[in-house]
């Protein structure tokens, strides 16, 4: 596959807003009807789990009072903490090397077409399939998930950069060089605003990677966070507190994909005002 | 044209590849390596031997099942779902907040869920592989709606093709690019959950087959299968490509023209 | 009275050659004068962008030198710059006409800080666009665009102004506001300007000579020289009968080899033919 279209294809990808739904034109009536379908899910479920008297399907009213009293209680830190540095961790590792060497692979294109096969083939490997090795090299302790997620996340973040230096218009270089700049400054000083659109969108999968790996590695091979907190909930039967992980986890999500897109809209205002006005 | 840039074969690059797993072979054989990470030449042995006798080939056969009957669930889903919610606001609003919701939910974290209900089989795979796969093709398919030109509609409703007739023949195909684009990153990810939840809780599959060799600590097989997993990821990235570039020929991309 | 200016830009026996083996510059020979407005005119394709990059060493040519001051050049030097036809692609979306403006003087460290807000107001000011100083590039149109990018090279304080078909890209009215303002520009800050364009009735209508270039591989057809008065204005230059011959004159000229349009071409036909008189009877 020609590396152009590769690109191309990447930048679509990187066109599409942030924002999990677009917009559209908010009206009492829509905001109404969504709120009522939640809330008619939620009698649904409430209604059929008093009706089945099943232990695997707690009511909802039992999953929020074993939320309410599992989180917020020293279990949170002892659970929720150790995912949350330990993600966070692995993501700074990933997003620092991963935009640094991306940038610099993209901006000299013999370099890239050196390590294309090679990038291409790693990125493509699951980082789970990963997770036997890092047990056996490092163990089941907090570096095993650092590495693991930090492997994970690079591989978007480094592509997505690599590609975002590769398609700055030529102009601009041009223009760096008119201007008498070094190497160095048209890498920081035009390089990197240009592809930050790209980069952005590494990013961002990156950190779906990254939420998704802390939990599996957490499955796999730990002793505390949430991973593990929901599989030993499911396996010692104790139902409502595995739902009550997984809300939790939901939250989770929601909050790290809310302040990421709201980091992105702050950072990339000039990019969505210029799209916006060539669509 | 477009066929000779196919042909293209990047030499350097390749070379550069093979230069690597010489690398790795030598040092590995030096002792420099830990242990635990045999030579590849060892691997290749152990993944070529997997393949002829049947050991590793079968699981293949079962991780490329769930693999594709969850995604194909997930495709038809989510395309349904994400036109209709594309076209008609009252839908949109409806789903909306669930949706948003429900989403940033990682999907590997459903998997105990459906161990409960689904015990440890395929279908728990596919449950979770369809649930995983659903939602970025689902958000692509809004977006590809949602762009779509009006003028479009509008060409067809004047020659009197509405409703279902229009939504199949006009707003399906125009959509299409979004499609595509959400298609091959659910596509990844069907691969990713597949491989997780054979890992986590499976009794079948590659996932399986790596924690089992774990277990009994025979690594060549354990690295043939991890490494197969990449191979697969990447045979399915390039098979998916392909199909993006002739489902949707029409666009530069796929005609290999700049943007 | 025409004071013979002195010749600050040499190029000598250029050649550029592409990657691809095509020769998109067989061999120019020319010269620009301190302070004039030089215009080159060739059709589409003829590489009067390479011919542009070349002399400003954004590209090697592959044959023959540049020089600036009698010094060859080997690398894009300060005092000239390049204002590109993509205006749109040059200018840095993620900051406003200001920062684009001030960009290329944030690495001088002989200027001070002050001096350098002061140099960009100024040549903000000089294009026309003090009132816009905080927009974004996507936020104007596109003639402002350009002038953005135009103000960026002049707070430079470049000695000669490179322009690659500067105006091609905007509409009739704008382009006539540009020329203008390049002419006002050129009085204002002393500086000498090479433009390049494939619009025949701009180049008489700016410069002081006009180089004709021939198709590719190109080389240097005629060089004319346009004793229109100054300053110039749109209506009164344009109808003037001087201008009209001088563009007749060019139009006949463009698109032919070398050869074909000097013999196609009436006043060179009739002054080499003096030149054999004199000759001849002296």
């Amino acid at each position: 596959m020609s590396i152009s279209t590769r690109a191309i294809a990447s930048q679509r990808q990187a066109d599409l807003p942030a924002a999990s739904i677009p917009q559209s034109t908010r009206t009492a009536k829509g905001t109404a009807l969504s709120i009522s379908t939640v809330v008619i899910a939620l009698l649904a479920w409430e209604l059929i789990a008093r009706h089945m008297h099943s232990v695997y399907v707690p009511s909802v009213t039992q999953i929020a009072i074993t939320f309410w009293h599992e989180w917020f209680s020293p279990t949170f830190k002892e659970q929720a903490i150790p995912s949350l540095y330990r993600m966070f961790f692995g993501y700074i590792i990933a997003a620092v090397c991963g935009i640094a060497l991306g940038v610099i692979i993209g901006s000299y294109r013999f370099m890239f077409r050196l390590l294309d096969p090679v990038l291409q083939y790693l990125r493509a490997t699951p980082p789970t399939a990963i997770i036997p090795v890092g047990i056996l090299l490092i163990g089941i302790g907090d570096w095993m998930k650092i590495l693991v997620i930090a492997f994970g996340a690079f591989w978007p973040i480094l592509i997505n950069s690599a590609d975002g230096a590769r398609l700055v218009p030529r102009e601009r270089l041009d223009t760096a060089k008119i201007f008498g700049l070094t190497s160095f400054e048209t890498l920081i000083r035009v390089i990197v605003p240009s592809a930050l659109p790209q980069i952005a969108a590494g990013l961002r999968t990156g950190l779906a990677i990254a939420f998704i790996l802390i939990v599996v590695s957490e499955m796999i091979g730990s002793t505390n966070g949430l991973g593990y907190y929901i599989l030993q909930a499911q396996r010692t039967f104790a139902i409502p507190e595995m739902y009550g992980g997984v809300v939790l986890l939901a939250i989770l999500g929601f909050l790290l994909n809310t302040v990421f897109v709201f980091g992105e809209s702050k950072v990339l205002a000039w990019h969505y005002g210029q799209t916006a006005r060539t669509r | 044209m477009a066929r000779q840039k196919l042909l293209q074969v990047n030499v350097p690059g390749i070379a550069f590849a093979i230069g690597c797993i010489i690398v790795f072979e030598i040092t590995a054989r030096l002792g420099w390596l830990t242990s635990y990470v045999p030579p590849p030449s060892i691997i290749f042995t152990a993944l070529g031997q997997g393949i002829a006798n049947g050991e590793i080939s079968s699981q293949i056969g079962a991780t490329l099942h769930s693999y594709f009957i969850g995604l194909a669930l997930a495709t038809a889903l989510a395309v349904t779902l994400g036109i209709l919610m594309g076209t008609y606001q009252p839908v949109f609003d409806a789903f909306k907040m669930i949706v948003e919701f429900m989403r940033p939910v990682p999907s590997v974290a459903m998997i105990p869920l459906a161990i409960l209900f689904l015990g440890l089989g395929p279908q728990m795979r596919i449950s979770v592989i369809t649930y995983a796969a659903f939602w970025p093709l689902l958000i692509s398919t809004l977006y590809g709606v949602r762009g779509i030109d009006p003028l479009a509609l509008d060409v067809a409703r004047n020659f009197g093709i509405t409703g279902v007739h229009a939504l199949w023949r006009v707003t399906l195909p125009s959509a299409l690019t979004g499609i595509m684009t959400g298609f091959r990153v659910s596509a990844t990810i069907a691969l990713v959950v597949t491989i997780t939840t054979e890992l986590v809780a499976g009794n079948s599959g590659i996932g399986f087959y790596i924690s089992q060799m774990e277990q009994a600590n025979r690594l060549p097989p354990m690295y043939a299968a991890i490494i197969l997993t990449g191979i697969l990821g990447f045979l399915l990235n390039a098979l998916f490509f392909q199909l993006d570039r002739r489902i949707v020929f029409w666009t530069p991309a796929a005609q290999d023209k700049p943007a | 009275m025409i004071v013979e200016r002195e010749v600050i830009l040499e190029v000598a026996a250029l050649q550029k050659r592409y990657a691809n083996g095509t020769l998109a510059i067989q061999e120019i020979t020319m010269d620009v004068r301190k302070g004039e407005f030089a215009s080159i005119i060739g059709p589409s394709g003829a590489g009067k962008t390479t011919l542009l990059k070349t002399i400003c060493s954004l590209l090697a040519p592959t044959d023959g030198y540049v020089s600036l001051h009698g010094k060859k050049i080997e690398e894009p030097p300060p005092e000239m710059i390049l204002v590109f036809q993509d205006y749109a692609r040059s200018l840095f979306p993620w900051l406003t006409v200001m920062g684009n403006v001030i960009f290329p003087l944030k690495k001088r460290s002989d200027v001070s800080k002050t001096e350098k807000e002061s140099l960009c107001r100024e040549a903000i000011k000089a294009v026309g666009l003090e009132r816009f100083a905080n927009y974004y590039p996507w936020q104007l149109s596109g003639g402002m665009q350009q002038r953005v990018a135009i103000a960026r090279a002049i707070a430079f304080r470049p000695e000669i102004l490179l322009l690659d078909e500067p105006f091609a890209s905007v509409d009739a009215l704008t382009r006539a506001d540009l020329e203008d303002l390049t002419l006002q520009l050129r009085s204002d800050f002393d500086i000498t300007m090479l433009l390049v364009t494939h619009d025949i009735d701009e180049a008489v209508y700016l410069s002081d000579r006009v180089f004709v270039l021939s198709p590719p591989p190109s080389v240097l057809v005629a060089e004319i020289p346009v004793p229109l008065p100054q300053p110039r204005e749109q209506i009164r230059t344009r109808s003037d009968q001087k201008f009209l011959e001088l563009r007749n004159r060019i139009h006949g000229m463009i698109g032919k080899p070398k050869e074909q349009a000097l013999a196609e071409d009436e006043e060179h036909v009739l002054a080499t033919a003096a030149l054999e008189l004199n000759k001849t009877t002296s």
